[in-house]
């Protein structure tokens, strides 16, 4: 019994209506082995509650009498930072929304699908697992945006000014920016803005959320932020933008060189975009560890993957799922991020041409022309090229896209 | 009075300022060009000239007099020999001529007394002609004078500039073809009173500008006659006022807009309100329904396990292990929590439904689409209507208390503005305890609302624990635009709205009882009787 409690996820559902609650209780009843719940009716008691029991999850209500349901996610986000914080509310009040943008990493409305919020809290929970080191699930969970390039926040800001930009303009800029990508993303996939499929292209996100909501959103909001120096001296933003929009680019190519369907193409170049978001997490937010990790691929030829395991005890991949986990993206991108360097591992497997399979390829392609110590060093999984729909064809396929 | 005398004759010329001695200094000259000279020393209000100078003959000298002298009046002396010189002379502004032959002393003295009488009148008249014509040309506003036939006397420059036409183009033009065909009658109604009855009142029609255009003309006439023939004209004194017409409107405009704002606003925050109000029953009707369904599943399972048990148990053929299997499906199937939940959440399922129910009914009678003719109407149904739909707009500051009197009357009023004028009173009551209870959100205020009937008239008092109205500012809460609220919450209508409703729409009145600090009553007061 003590083991199984250890294991056991622990969840904390905050709402002003007691009805509420116990027809979540019941409704959940059946999760009782997976989790142990508990169902509070305040935000008051939900934090007295976390004084003496931190909960992984908290499920909370927004508009409730007293401290409100942005108040307890904020007072959570600077108290328990690697506590997954999820919105339930029953309508979209943006006055709220806005105030805990930040902190609350994702947002259901009501009434919300049961499947959805188990899925949500039992994957979340899966890749918090995943990164090891309690000291990065807080440091991660605490994100609430990536850094921008300067250059293309301030062409941003330039193009959100004049009245006459369009979402299709605004969505190209945004879809060339690692952070903007992401942070876009979170919000369109949120269950607040009423979408009913998931996006994975920040141009369709912007043309959804209309020009006027991102303008707000981006110059009230402040949901991007132009980047200040990363603090290594290892590696610049720039390097890992470059790499990334070239790998995002490449694998969109393979892609269409497999002759994959065209959503799959898109997809494919979001998750090129975003898959290294966790050696930007890392580079940004732990930036000595992140010089002793090059320091030791580059003189001691580790694996970037094992440098960053032996001095955080967790590698970029693990990192990046889970920030990217927390924000609610689509499974495909999430994917494409944790398994980026081993595709054999993935759930997709690598049987036939898959966006993971192609991101590796992409970053693969650019470690051969690369001598930066964060790039140069990933190798195509060689069992992959064996595969009767690549066997042959992998020279061919990089002359194809110049490389 | 100076008199200068022009005459070659000497013995004229002496004798002239003799008999005119009396009348004033005179100066006599021999020839034009000393009487030019002494003109520029002084100028001379009676100028006797004859016409034949050594240095200056005929209608010439006349000339050269005016030019330097034109105040002055002239009277040409001449020969018997050169009268219709002399009449040629009088058309060209000298007052009068007297023949040399026939002259004596009384003749010259009548006739300079008159020339100077004429001239002087003349010289009023010119005046007055000028000032009349410096202030037409520069005043803004259109003078126009007709006759009775309609026919154009007069039009100010101020016309041209106005309607954009030049003065020759101005010339051929009939004014009242300018006016827009709407309103020609009122014109014409307006010109008949006026020549008839001599009154007039303030006229406003359109007048096309040259660019098609029309522009919004106010004018006033007066009816003056003509001093010699004595017929009627109308004098008509017109103003642009296009510009101060369209800032009205805009400003009417405006305001619509606003009040139509505040109703898609509080629309708008009613939606969203509404939506909350319905989407929690929701959730759990849907959480308690799944559990449902999950603990039928158990439970039929052990039911058809048992029922299988109680068969093979009947036909006498069963083992201990089949007994022990269904045991221990029974103990694992959770059942006393189903047992105990179950009812619960079939009470609390039902009870969401009802909420659900609840809400929809406020809102279609809080709507209450189509009603824009006055009906009888329960109002104490239709204020449960307004805080059902509203409740989450005070729930969170606020409990809300009914005090309805059941015996109160029926009240011949249009609904949906009634429900928009206590709505509005609502929100307005949370936000004043919102205001009341910052920094301290765990007490709840309190709105109470009641009705009562006293004589003839039907009284709602809204009472709220809020913050209060200072008495400096209670006399412009009702005014349009008036919000003490931070810019961006509020229209500033809500208010406005409701003293419209109630005083203008209902012919009711509006007081209120205020203690900053304590909190607000308004007092709504609607007649049973129609006014
Ligand atoms: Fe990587
Ligand atoms: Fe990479």
């Amino acid at each position: 019994m003590p083991a199984e409690t250890l294991n056991k996820k622990k969840v904390l559902f905050v709402d002003d209506e007691p009805l509420v609650l116990q027809g979540l209780q019941r409704m959940l009843r059946s999760m009782r082995n997976e989790w142990e719940m508990e169902f509070v009716d305040g935000g008051a008691k939900a934090l007295e509650r976390m004084k003496s029991q931190v909960f992984d999850v908290v499920v909370s209500d927004m508009r409730m009498p007293g401290m409100n349901g942005a108040q307890l996610l904020n007072a959570l986000a600077a108290q328990y930072p690697d506590t997954i914080r999820i919105v339930l509310s029953g309508h979209a009040d943006q006055e709220l929304i806005a105030q805990c943008l930040g902190s609350a990493h994702q947002f259901l409305s009501k009434p919300c699908d049961p499947d959805l919020l188990k899925k949500l809290v039992n994957e979340t929970c899966q890749l918090s697992g995943d990164v090891a080191s309690e000291r990065i699930r807080q440091v991660v969970g605490s994100i609430d945006k990536l850094p921008s390039i300067p250059a293309t926040y301030h062409k941003l800001s330039a193009a959100l000014t004049k009245e006459e930009t369009t979402a299709a303009e605004l969505g190209k800029i945004i879809a060339q920016d690692i952070g903007m990508t992401a942070k876009i993303l979170k919000l369109v996939n949120s269950a607040f803005f009423g979408l009913r499929r998931e996006l994975s292209n920040p141009t369709e996100a912007v043309t959804y959320l209309g020009t006027e909501t991102v303008r707000s959103l981006v110059l009230a909001n402040g949901i991007f932020e132009e980047s200040s120096p990363l603090g290594t001296r290892a590696i610049t933003l720039e390097d890992i933008w470059a790499h990334s929009l070239s790998v995002g680019q490449h694998a969109k190519a393979i892609m269409r060189a497999l002759k994959a369907p065209e959503s799959d193409q898109n997809d494919t170049f979001t998750s090129g975009l975003l898959h290294d978001a966790g050696t930007l997490i890392l580079a940004r937010h732990f930036s000595k560890a992140y010089d002793e990790i090059l320091d030791l691929v580059a003189n001691q030829h580790y694996p970037n993957t094992l440098a960053e395991q032996r001095v955080l005890g967790v590698n970029h991949a693990e990192v990046g799922a889970y920030l990217i986990g927390l924000w609610g993206l689509p499974s495909v991108i999430i994917r494409c991020i944790q398994f980026h360097h081993n595709p054999a591992q993935s759930p997709e497997g690598i049987e036939k041409p898959n966006p993971i399979c192609a991101v590796h390829l992409a970053d693969g392609f650019y470690a051969k022309n690369s001598r930066h110590p964060a790039f140069a060093h990933s190798i195509i999984d060689p069992t992959l090229s064996e595969k009767p729909w690549l066997s042959g064809k992998l020279e061919q396929l990089q002359q194809s896209l110049s490389l | 009075m100076h008199i200068l005398v022009v005459e070659d004759d000497e013995y004229l010329s002496e004798i002239y300022p003799q008999i005119l001695e009396c009348l004033g200094p005179v100066k006599s000259c021999l020839s034009m060009s000393l009487a030019l000279l002494a003109i520029k020393v002084t100028v001379p209000e009676v100028v006797i000239l004859d016409l034949g100078l050594p240095d200056s003959q005929g209608l010439d000298g006349l000339a050269r007099i005016r030019e330097k002298a034109p105040a002055a009046a002239v009277v040409i002396t001449t020969g018997e020999s050169d009268e219709n010189l002399a009449i040629e002379a009088l058309r060209r502004g000298a007052q009068d001529y007297l023949l040399k032959g026939k002259l004596d002393k009384a003749t010259l003295l009548r006739s300079v007394r008159y020339a100077l009488e004429r001239k002087q009148t003349e010289n009023k008249l010119r005046r007055s002609e000028e000032l009349f014509s410096v202030i037409t040309n520069s005043i803004v506003d259109l003078l126009s004078i007709i006759d009775s036939t309609g026919k154009r006397l007069y039009a100010s420059p101020s016309y041209q500039r106005v309607l954009g036409y030049s003065e020759e183009e101005m010339a051929g033009l009939d004014l009242s073809d300018l006016v827009h065909l709407d309103d020609r009658s009122k014109i014409q109604e307006a010109l008949a009173r006026l020549f008839s009855e001599g009154t007039s009142e303030g006229l406003e029609y359109r007048v096309r500008h040259k660019n098609g255009a029309y522009l919004v003309f106010e004018s006033n006439a007066a009816c003056i006659r003509d001093t010699q023939s004595g017929v009627p004209q109308a004098v008509f004194v017109a103003r642009d006022v296009t510009a101060r017409k369209q800032a009205e409107a805009e400003h009417n405009q405006m305001e619509m807009q606003l009040r139509q704002a505040q109703k898609l606003e509080s629309i708008g925050q009613l939606a969203a309100g509404i939506a909350h109000e319905i989407n929690t029953p929701t959730q759990y009707i849907g959480d308690n329904t799944i559990f449902l369904r999950d603990a039928f599943k158990a439970l039929g399972e052990v039911v058809v396990a048992h029922q299988a048990l109680l068969a093979r148990y009947e036909s006498g053929d069963f083992t201990t292990e089949e007994i022990s299997a269904v045991r221990r499906q029974f103990d694992n199937a959770d059942l006393g929590y189903l047992l105990e939940e179950i009812p619960k959440a079939i009470i609390q399922t039902m009870e969401g439904v009802k909420r659900v129910t609840r809400i929809v009914g406020a809102m279609k009678e809080f709507s209450h689409p189509g009603s824009d003719t006055k009906t009888r109407t329960d109002l104490n149904r239709a204020i449960e209507s307004t805080v059902t739909v509203c409740r989450n707009e005070w729930k969170y500051v606020a409990d809300l208390e009914l005090d309805l009197a059941p015996d109160l009357p029926f009240v011949l009023c249009l609904p949906s503005d009634f429900n928009q004028a206590i709505l509005n009173l609502v929100i307005n009551a949370a936000h004043a305890i919102e205001d009341a209870r910052s920094g301290d959100s765990k007490t709840k205020g309190l709105i109470r609302i009641s009705t009562r009937q006293v004589d003839e008239v039907v009284e709602i008092r809204v009472q709220d624990t809020g913050c209060g109205i200072p008495a400096g500012i209670q006399s412009r809460i009702f005014d349009p635009f008036f919000t003490t609220k931070v810019v961006g919450k509020g229209t500033g209508q809500g208010l406005a709205i409701v003293h419209s409703v109630i005083v203008e729409k209902h012919k009711g009145s509006i007081s209120l009882e205020s203690n900053v600090g304590e909190g607000t009553t308004f007092v709504l007061r609607l007649p049973l009787k129609e006014v």
